[in-house]
């Protein structure tokens, strides 16, 4: 009974579907447009994370110690800064070490490497390299650091260079969770109404059979689930056209939020999200139709 | 089968008031052929309606096979609806649809399994004179061929009760002729049939019960009754 009324109900609302025409279309592109705003929405504060999260891993207090000053004066030192709280790591790098990895960075630049090599003393500076807990407290680190009894002996600190990127990745967040979810709750809106008005034109062409179906003593759920069905199809239609259009939007939109330096990254991690945004699409999708088409059906299914 | 308690009925629109029922009492018996006759808005469909809880009473009770289906819940009417096989005046039927198919139709929101539909529709298009019709959509059928389909459709889930709501007032004499002598058929298979009409004719001819209304009053109730107002 329960397969029969889904299986009968259910072609009934895919025949609602393709003989409404102009009507599907208008219904269809109305959600979808929702869709890719929610979704636009999405990978934008997705991709502006993962950026964020980049280039926190790569965030780090360099600091330098002047050529002359003992290695075991910069153990201390840095043994005093892994005792401060907001400090997650703080790693030494020798003279040697620096050097190696300078050379390792520089492997396919011959010209660079000669020049070191022709310099007899290593021309590099030891440093620790800090991490802190949360990158916010960059600031108080290497205030503290600056005020310290180490002062005199250190080169240089390193580190505003990623304030601005950090700010910027902040702000980018904060203006599209906001716009976002202005402009979705909009877009929502709209497409619940457009929707509702679609299936209540549909609704209107099957007055007749609705009374007849009411005569003949179809349950309630007989003659809603059509209905409701048609919303569903247009979710899922909505849902599939807004996925393949996302993709080129992606590509066209990310480097203007997180930075051309970043996309190539962002978007190598990006695959795996995309089904999750399309599931995300479809469960949106699905449940605008849904709440449209019920409500569009209520005032007819008054006694 | 069917009892009326003191029902009456009033139709408000706006600030105007109608009374289409003033306390009406009646009962209808199992297998009974009844006529209810009156001139428009004497209150005949508002009887059937009320009999198919299309419409509530103001007050008093409507009582169906011994329940009261006066304060029925939406949940029961579908169930209730299948008990009753209802023809109207304009049809009802669907154009896009065959003759099988419209028949076919009640069953399927019904609920009922393929197999009965394939085995109950020609059966009731048989009885009704249209198997040769089954194929052919409701516009290339006369108006007499659309009511024996309506009546099909009416009938086809085997309903205690038909309600034919002036079923012959779009029909010229003869079709109007062979639609009753088929409701008396269906009759006589043993299902109670209610006939709400204005045609004078109609209701001499069937020689049954026929009870009177007038502006919301029953004012005549005999058992072999004729038309007279």
């Amino acid at each position: 009974m329960i397969f029969l009324t889904i299986s009968r109900t259910l072609k009934a609302g895919f025949k609602n579907f393709y003989r409404n025409g102009s009507l599907t279309v208008a219904a269809v592109s109305i959600l979808t447009l929702a869709l890719l705003i929610i979704s636009v929405i999405l990978v934008l504060s997705i991709s502006a994370n993962l950026g964020l999260k980049y280039v926190q891993d790569k965030i780090d207090i360099r600091v330098y110690f002047k050529s002359n000053v003992q290695e075991q004066k910069i153990m201390a030192f840095r043994a005093e800064v892994q005792r401060y709280k907001e400090v997650k790591s703080a790693e030494y790098i020798s003279k040697n070490k620096a050097l190696d990895d300078f050379k390792t960075a520089n492997a396919s630049k011959p010209d660079i490497l000669k020049a070191i090599e022709a310099v007899e003393e290593n021309p590099l500076l030891a440093s620790v390299n800090i991490k802190a807990t949360n990158p916010e407290q960059y600031d108080i680190i290497a205030k503290s650091i600056e005020n310290s009894n180490y002062r005199e002996d250190i080169a240089s600190i390193n580190y505003q260079q990623y304030r601005l990127v950090i700010d910027r990745f902040n702000t980018t967040i904060k203006t599209i969770r906001k716009t976002g979810v202005f402009l979705f709750v909009l877009f929502s809106l709209i497409a619940i109404l457009i929707t509702f008005n679609v299936i209540r034109m549909t609704i209107f062409n099957h007055g007749t059979e609705i009374e007849i179906m009411r005569l003949v003593g179809a349950s309630n759920n007989f003659i809603r689930l059509p209905f409701v069905f048609e919303g569903v199809i247009y979710g899922v239609f909505a849902a599939v056209v807004s996925i393949i259009l996302l993709f080129p939007i992606v590509k066209i939109v990310t480097p203007y939020v997180v930075g051309s330096a970043y996309v190539q990254i962002i978007q190598s991690d990006f695959t795996r999200y995309f089904i999750l945004i399309f599931l995300a699409q479809l469960l949106v999708g699905v449940l605008l139709g849904i709440i449209s088409s019920l409500l569009a059906i209520r005032r007819y299914l008054k006694v | 089968m069917i009892e009326f308690k003191s029902v009456k009925k009033v139709y408000k629109v706006g600030v105007t008031s109608t009374v289409a029922l003033d306390n009406v009492s009646f009962s209808i018996d199992q297998k009974e052929f009844v006529s209810f006759v009156g001139h428009s808005g004497a209150g005949k469909s508002t009887i059937l309606k009320l009999i198919y809880a299309e419409e509530k009473p103001t007050s008093g009770e409507v009582m169906f096979n011994g329940e009261d289906i006066t304060h029925i819940k939406p949940k029961g009417l579908p169930l209730h609806r299948r008990r009753i096989g209802t023809v109207f005046q304009d049809f009802k039927l669907l154009q896009k649809k065959t003759v099988y198919e419209n028949v076919a139709f009640a069953l399927e929101v019904s609920g009922y399994p393929n197999k009965e539909i394939q085995k109950s529709v020609p059966q009731i298009l048989e009885i009704v004179g249209l198997s040769n019709k089954a194929d052919n959509y409701p516009h290339e059928i006369s108006g007499g061929e659309k009511q024996r389909v309506a009546i099909a459709r009416a009938l086809v889930h085997r309903p205690a009760l038909i309600i034919a709501d002036e079923p012959t007032g779009n029909l010229d004499p003869i079709s109007a002729w062979g639609i009753i002598q088929l409701l008396i058929k269906i009759n006589k298979l043993g299902t109670t049939v209610i006939l709400a009409t204005h045609d004078k004719e109609v209701v001499n001819n069937i020689k049954r019960r026929v009870v009177t209304l007038d502006q919301g009053r029953i004012i005549r109730d005999h058992s072999k009754g004729r038309y007279a107002i």
